[in-house]
């Protein structure tokens, strides 16, 4: 970001872009019932938020667990493009 | 995407690789295992299919313009100097974007490379034909947009028109050689022209899906410094992207790709617009797919980057 900060999506998205092993534990981990080893997973990288954040994180997280996952498979691909016509 | 006839000519210029260093054994393995490599299947042949190439049939095309059956033997030269051209272009590029090892270490190989790029049009054409002038041109304006764009800290739009897309301007040498050739020199222009407009599509293209790739390796394009200029206090270039700048780019693309079939219909040659037709279609699809993965994206970023509603000033 301009200031030099960096935000939490930006911390979650860039480790999620970079690490498969790291998206692996994620929706592993929010495939649980409790929201204890996601968010283990979260304060790991420093975006569990606090308060009643943390659960609307992890919420947040099981509900696009999949498109995430596949956005930042398509983008991490580059250029998937160029099938013959 | 290639006829069968131009696609030989392509698996016939990579079979034909080890040959560019046949005096140097370690530099003929080099060359022959970073081109694989390079490839995604592994197989370098496969690396020239889709995309790129339109290098190869940009040429074809405007030789069946000109005549309905193009000469195989002389397109195979273009093609065969075209290949070594882009591995010269593309080792120079992947070292100026990500300080590669790899290239480093393949640097005497640019000789090698360059001489079979000149070589073909050294045969077709001799010194003091008006050919070199346009080859000198577009040589040129091809490593003046490479040295310049690297030294861009943000990219405007006409940096972008002027700078980014104007690399490839090197794909404009063969051509050059096909309306020398054939005296069609009247052609050259609106098929470079054509060329200027589509290589600012597909520059956007690769910005806008390679953008997590250049953000983590500090690459300047314009579709992150666009990012730079429409995010909004508080937004990272990773949450526009997701929120408003994947839809942004695509409407780009759209818009510019309308134009590019406009202009094509001028250069009277069916196959070229069959070609974007599809290619249209192609990015309409995969973009439809990812917007839709998208909206669940961008919820998921307003969580963890609450943002405003006023567009940055940065």
């Amino acid at each position: 970001m301009a200031d030099g900060w960096t935000s939490d999506w930006e911390i979650l998205f860039a480790k999620c872009a970079v690490d498969a092993d790291y998206r692996a534990q994620l929706a592993s981990a929010l495939a649980e019932t409790g929201d204890t080893a996601a968010l283990v997973l979260l304060d790991n990288i420093g975006v569990g938020g606090t308060g009643g954040g943390r659960a609307e994180r992890v919420a947040a997280l099981r509900s696009v667990k999949a498109p995430l996952a596949t956005a930042l498979t398509q983008f991490g691909q580059g250029q998937p493009l160029a099938a013959a016509p | 995407m290639l006829d069968r006839t131009l696609s030989e000519c392509v698996d016939r210029a990579i079979a034909r690789l080890p040959d560019a260093c046949r005096d140097a054994p370690a530099s003929a393995d080099a060359l022959v295992g970073w081109a694989a490599r390079l490839s995604p299947t592994g197989r370098a042949r496969d690396y020239f299919d889709g995309g790129r190439a339109v290098m190869f049939l940009l040429p074809w095309w405007l030789e069946k313009r000109i005549r309905p059956i193009p000469d195989v033997r002389f397109q195979e030269l273009l093609v065969e100097s075209t290949v070594h051209a882009y591995y010269f272009v593309r080792l120079i590029d992947n070292l100026m974007d990500e300080d590669a090892a790899e290239e480093r270490e393949l640097l005497p190989l640019l000789g090698l490379l360059h001489a079979n790029f000149s070589r073909a049009y050294a045969r077709l054409f001799p010194p003091d034909e008006p050919f070199w002038n346009h080859f000198d041109r577009y040589w040129g304006s091809t490593a003046e947009a490479a040295l310049r764009e690297k030294r861009l800290t943000r990219v405007s739009l006409n940096d972008f028109i002027g700078i980014a897309a104007k690399k490839t301007s090197g794909i404009k040498i063969p051509l050059a050689a096909v309306c020398c050739r054939y005296d069609r020199l009247d052609l050259l222009e609106p098929w470079c022209a054509f060329h200027d407009r589509f290589a600012c599509w597909q520059q956007m293209l690769d910005d806008t899906l390679d953008w997590v790739h250049d953000l983590r390796n500090g690459n300047t394009t314009f579709f992150l410094s666009e990012g730079d200029r429409q995010k909004r206090p508080g937004e990272s270039v990773s949450g526009w992207v997701v929120r408003r700048g994947f839809a942004w780019a695509i409407d780009q693309l759209a818009a510019a790709m309308r134009d590019l079939r406009v202009q094509a219909e001028r250069l009277d040659s069916p196959e070229l617009a069959r070609f974007l037709e599809y290619r249209d279609a192609e990015v309409r699809e995969y973009a439809g797919e990812l917007t839709r993965n998208l909206v669940e994206v961008a919820r998921l970023a307003d969580v963890f980057e609450p943002v405003h509603d006023e567009p940055s000033s940065a």
